[in-house]
């Protein structure tokens, strides 16, 4: 009968700090999606050893260790030589291979392992429960944090370790493949957060992937604030973009752009945005939250909120012509 | 026949950009497209270029339709961009983020399509945004210094999805321009 083993000691050795902070990080986000505790350690007693084979402290190590009936990882460039291909983590770090090293040692021999897709479910297929409300507990504390901030790093127990830079507008995390980032990024959330003013981690400048920081701001705003205006917006304010949003970065449906469009025009008041976009009141506050964290976002009185200037009637019927046209809904 | 509609949006920007691949993702006619073999500079980039301009169209109703012109990217062809301009709804500048100032050649595109479109609505959409480490959107507008007026979309223009959001931000912005408050 296949075993499933879900509690593991770890140890890291002869390793760098910049490669260990990554490969931790990595581990933790992993292990925590595939159901997994674990525990880093500094011993050679760990369930498992992590070896950089490519210093020589930890060459040495690996040969002292070799045939001591200890679980030891080789971490290297290419596969040693002889080696099992089970035992070998490439360098850099990637969360890929770190992922399916976990899963085959929770599913150990023939066991079928899960797919990708019973992990990190594609958007939309599977939303996150809402977070239990628990005050500040439940992630909005964090949120609230972030505001007005240039750069900042967060680091949590549902995260990788990120780096947000607002001044490039990037945010910063180990190493992802193309498309990963988008399956990941709806299961990170902020409880339990700590969130660091700082520096870049040195080793994201070449271990790194960089990803617009709107989209990860939209992600956490959308699922941290259900229905909350941060703390120092007023409910009864008009609010209004500095710029274009990335729509080719945001997952936004035709209704959350037109907001946008909106609101780059001209301060609305959340009814209005409401209204004319056929929006939750969740929604349009997620957005203006979200804005707010990016730096976008701009607040007027509510009695100075223009109608939108929008264009005339035949123009108006053309532009609904071509939406309806190009299935866009209007 | 009276009372028939037509309507231009008109895509620019450099060679290689993917103006030909951004109409023929959304036209339904076979799009009409004049692709020669690359000669000279170009032919370092891509086997063929547009030396006309690319064509598509949507029907939008019996009387109406909406016509997708490619201008050229080759600035000997740039006789004809006043041309596919007039009367346009709106430009959208297609920019390739992988090449060595991609910034600059936004800047030369606004700067020479400036005359035919003076009040026209425009759109940037960035391809190949992910690849190296080329200027982000922020990037983009600190240089360009328009962000209420001038919406810049990173965009895969071999998606169709992405094409149809660049011509929805296009007609957004025809829609709601930016007021003299918000500036
Ligand atoms: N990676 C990537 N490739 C793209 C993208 N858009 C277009 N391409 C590719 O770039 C190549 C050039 O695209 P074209 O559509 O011919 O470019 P063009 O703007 O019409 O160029 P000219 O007619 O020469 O001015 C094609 O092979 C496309 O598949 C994109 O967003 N990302
Ligand atoms: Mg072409």
């Amino acid at each position: 009968m296949p075993t499933t083993r879900k509690d593991f000691s770890i140890s890291l050795l002869a390793m760098q700090d910049k490669d260990s902070l990554v490969l931790r990080s990595l581990m933790q986000f992993m292990s925590d999606n595939l159901g997994m505790r674990l525990r880093f350690e500094n011993s050679e007693r760990s369930d498992l050893l992590f070896i950089d084979l490519e210093s020589a402290a930890g060459a040495e190590r690996w040969h002292r260790l070799q045939g001591a009936g200890l679980f030891c990882i080789a971490c290297a460039t290419l596969p040693p030589e002889g080696l099992d291909p089970a035992r070998w983590l490439a360098k850099p770090f990637r969360g890929r291979a770190v992922r399916d090293l976990l899963e085959a040692l929770q599913h150990p021999a023939s066991t079928p392992v899960p797919t990708l897709h019973t992990l990190i479910p594609a958007r939309g297929a599977e939303p996150l429960d809402a977070p239990s409300p628990r005050g500040a507990e439940d992630g909005f504390a964090q949120l609230q944090a972030m505001q007005g901030k240039s750069r900042l790093s967060l680091e949590g127990p549902r995260l990788p370790l990120l780096f947000l830079d607002f001044v490039s507008g990037m945010a910063h995390l180990p190493t992802v493949e193309p498309g990963e980032f988008d399956a990941m990024v709806d299961h990170w959330t902020l409880e339990g957060t700590r969130t660091s003013a700082g520096e870049m981690p040195l080793h994201y400048l070449d271990h790194g992937t960089r990803v617009p920081l709107e989209r990860l701001l939209w992600h956490f705003s959308t699922y941290h604030s259900r229905g909350r205006l941060l703390a120092d917006l007023p409910v009864q304010g008009a609010y209004g973009l500095n710029r274009w949003p990335d729509f080719g970065s945001l997952p936004f449906s035709p209704e959350q752009r037109r907001m946008a469009a909106m609101m780059v025009a001209a301060p609305c008041s959340i009814e209005r945005l409401m209204e004319r976009c056929r929006l939750g009141r969740e929604e349009v506050v997620a957005s203006i939250n979200a804005a707010r964290l990016c730096h976008w976002l701009e607040v007027a009185p509510v009695q100075s909120a223009l109608r939108s200037a929008a264009s005339g009637g035949l123009l108006r019927e053309t532009l609904s012509l071509i939406r309806s046209r190009l299935g866009l809904a209007s | 026949m009276s009372g028939f509609r037509e309507h231009k949006v008109v895509f620019a920007g450099p060679v290689g950009a993917g103006k030909t691949t951004a109409i023929r993702a959304i036209s339904e006619v076979v799009p009409v497209s004049t692709e020669a073999y690359a000669s000279d500079q170009v032919a370092e980039q891509k086997v063929t270029t547009t030396v006309a301009m690319d064509y598509g169209e949507l029907t939008l109703s019996r009387t109406e339709v909406l016509r997708l012109y490619g201008t050229p990217g080759q600035e000997r062809f740039a006789h004809m961009w006043e041309m596919l301009c007039r009367g346009a709804l709106g430009v959208i500048y297609l920019i390739d983020n992988s090449r060595p100032d991609p910034i600059g050649d936004l800047q030369f595109y606004l700067a020479r399509f400036a005359p035919y479109t003076g009040g026209l609505a425009a759109v940037v959409g960035v391809s190949r945004l992910g690849q190296g480490a080329g200027p982000t959107i922020q990037d983009y507008h600190a240089r360009i210094g328009r962000p209420r007026e001038l919406p810049i979309m990173s965009a895969d223009i071999r998606r169709g999805g992405d094409v149809l959001m660049l011509i929805d931000t296009l007609m957004l912005s025809i829609e709601y321009p930016p007021t003299a408050l918000g500036k």
